[in-house]
């Protein structure tokens, strides 16, 4: 089994439900490559953390503001999906699978976070001016700018760069690779902890800010070992 | 017995210019030649970029208008720079297979910087150019600095500063495991933005007039608020001083 076929089916294996002979050729395939096997783990961690999420119950507000956008912007054909799909949600008769709803309370929480992120980020761009054009750095050191700061881009960035690093690793000697264990440790060991208070006080706006913030040391931290 | 004599004498007579070679090239490897050693004539606000991966970093600054970078130290590495204009860029080549270089730094004082390493520390001394520095590991200190900008991350170090706000900032000094130190004048005036983690705060007899006091977030503004001064530290402490 190659690298892309395994990563092809690699939510089906991690959810069980592929058939045996198969489950086997991607088990064979995760013990022999590490790359396939830091995806695998990313993936393991953000289903994790979605099944842990608080779930939050969105007010009528936010369905009567879906209903107007879907009326907006898709007329005509898609207005009666649309609306057969709003009467269903509201007449109770709409029913979800595990999947469908763990990938909307996702979407629910990670707009939350990116709407809480965004607003920090703004406060932020507001203090941090922009160094003068002949300051700048050949590679951008800097944060990255908003639009590509969202929680579900720095996740799936994080995951390419953990695979890139994995696979430059081996050629490392082993005191850098020792060092860079332990960075990543202590980076995974903090978001850890502000998760979990995040988990016991979701309103506290400081530790979801240093959390996302800790999320993009730790994309830094791949970033500078990934190019060596 | 003569034959042997005669043999010991020949041994010996070959073997003394030998022995000279090898002290004389003990004796100048005390004073290792640097790497790579070079100088750039600058004008007024050059600006200077290093990117080194492992190894120490030390800058300072000279009245004279060129900059000088001197890696001494270090294995047989490739070092690369390139210069356009009054920027100037140096950079180590497949820093992670190799051992350590060290870089020494002088440079006008009105100079910017741009700092990138993995790992090793990093000094500024002296500068009043915008400061910038990216590291992974190891201690970061900068003294005397009156700097018109900072912005210092670091995941696994100390981060020390010691000197003036030189102008509108901001100032960021961030370490994810490590203590931030910082001492100023006591009349300068800053906003201050810190957060800790995991341990304390401490503003250094700073009287502060808080927009907002947490154990892990202080938020306030000194002398009627000035610069911003943003210092975070995830495992570390925060420390302030008056001077």
């Amino acid at each position: 089994m190659s690298c892309v076929q395994c990563r092809e089916v690699m939510s089906e294996y991690i959810d069980g439900e592929l058939e045996l002979g198969v489950e086997t050729q991607v088990e064979r395939h995760l013990a022999q490559c590490q790359a396939c096997q830091a995806v695998r783990d990313d993936i393991v961690q953000i289903v994790h953390f979605s099944r842990n999420l608080p779930e939050h119950s969105p007010g009528t507000g936010l369905w009567l503001r879906i209903q107007s956008e879907i009326e907006s912007e898709h007329r005509g054909g898609f207005y009666s999906k649309a609306a057969s799909l709003w009467r269903r949600l509201t007449t109770g008769r709409l029913t979800l699978s595990f999947p469908q709803i763990a990938v909307f309370t996702s979407s629910i929480f990670l707009i939350t976070l990116s709407a809480g992120f965004f607003g920090w980020n703004g406060s932020r761009q507001e203090s941090v001016a922009s160094p003068p054009v002949e300051a700048r750095p050949v590679e951008t050191l800097q944060a990255a700018p908003a639009d590509e700061t969202r929680i579900e881009d720095i996740m799936q960035r994080l995951g390419e760069l953990k695979t890139n690093v994995e696979l430059r690793k081996s050629a490392w000697n082993p005191e850098v690779r020792e060092l860079f264990e332990r960075d990543v440790l202590h980076i995974d060991q903090t978001l850890a902890e502000c998760h979990h208070a995040l988990l016991d006080n979701p309103k506290d706006d400081v530790c979801r800010e240093m959390m996302l913030n800790a999320c993009r040391e730790k994309m830094r931290l791949l970033e500078g070992f990934s190019d060596y | 017995m003569e034959a042997m004599r005669r043999r010991i004498a020949r041994l010996t007579l070959a073997l003394t210019p030998m022995m000279a070679a090898a002290s004389l090239a003990g004796s100048s490897g005390a004073e290792p030649a640097p790497r790579f050693n070079k100088t750039y004539p600058v004008s007024t606000a050059a600006h200077l970029a290093i990117l080194n991966v492992n190894g120490d970093v030390k800058v300072t600054t000279s009245n004279k208008s060129e900059i000088v970078v001197a890696v001494v130290d270090g294995p047989a590495i490739t070092v690369q720079d390139h210069v356009a204009g009054n920027s100037i860029e140096v950079w180590v080549k497949h820093g992670l297979r190799v051992g350590r270089a060290n870089f020494e730094i002088s440079m006008p004082a009105d100079t910017s910087i741009n700092l990138k390493n993995i790992m090793g520390r990093i000094s500024i001394w002296g500068v009043n150019g915008d400061v910038n520095v990216n590291a992974l590991n190891g201690d970061v200190r900068l003294v005397a600095v009156r700097s018109p900008s900072v912005d210092v991350k670091v995941i696994s170090g100390d981060i020390f500063f010691d000197g003036e706000l030189g102008g509108e900032g901001p100032f960021c000094l961030q370490s994810m495991k490590g203590d931030v130190d910082v001492t100023l004048p006591a009349s300068t005036p800053f906003n201050l933005n810190a957060r800790a983690l995991k341990e304390h705060i401490s503003l250094g007899g700073f009287p502060f007039s808080f927009s907002s006091q947490q154990s892990k977030a202080i938020t306030g503004s000194h002398s009627r608020g000035g610069p911003k001064l943003n210092l975070t530290a995830y495992d570390g402490r925060i420390i302030l001083h008056r001077k």
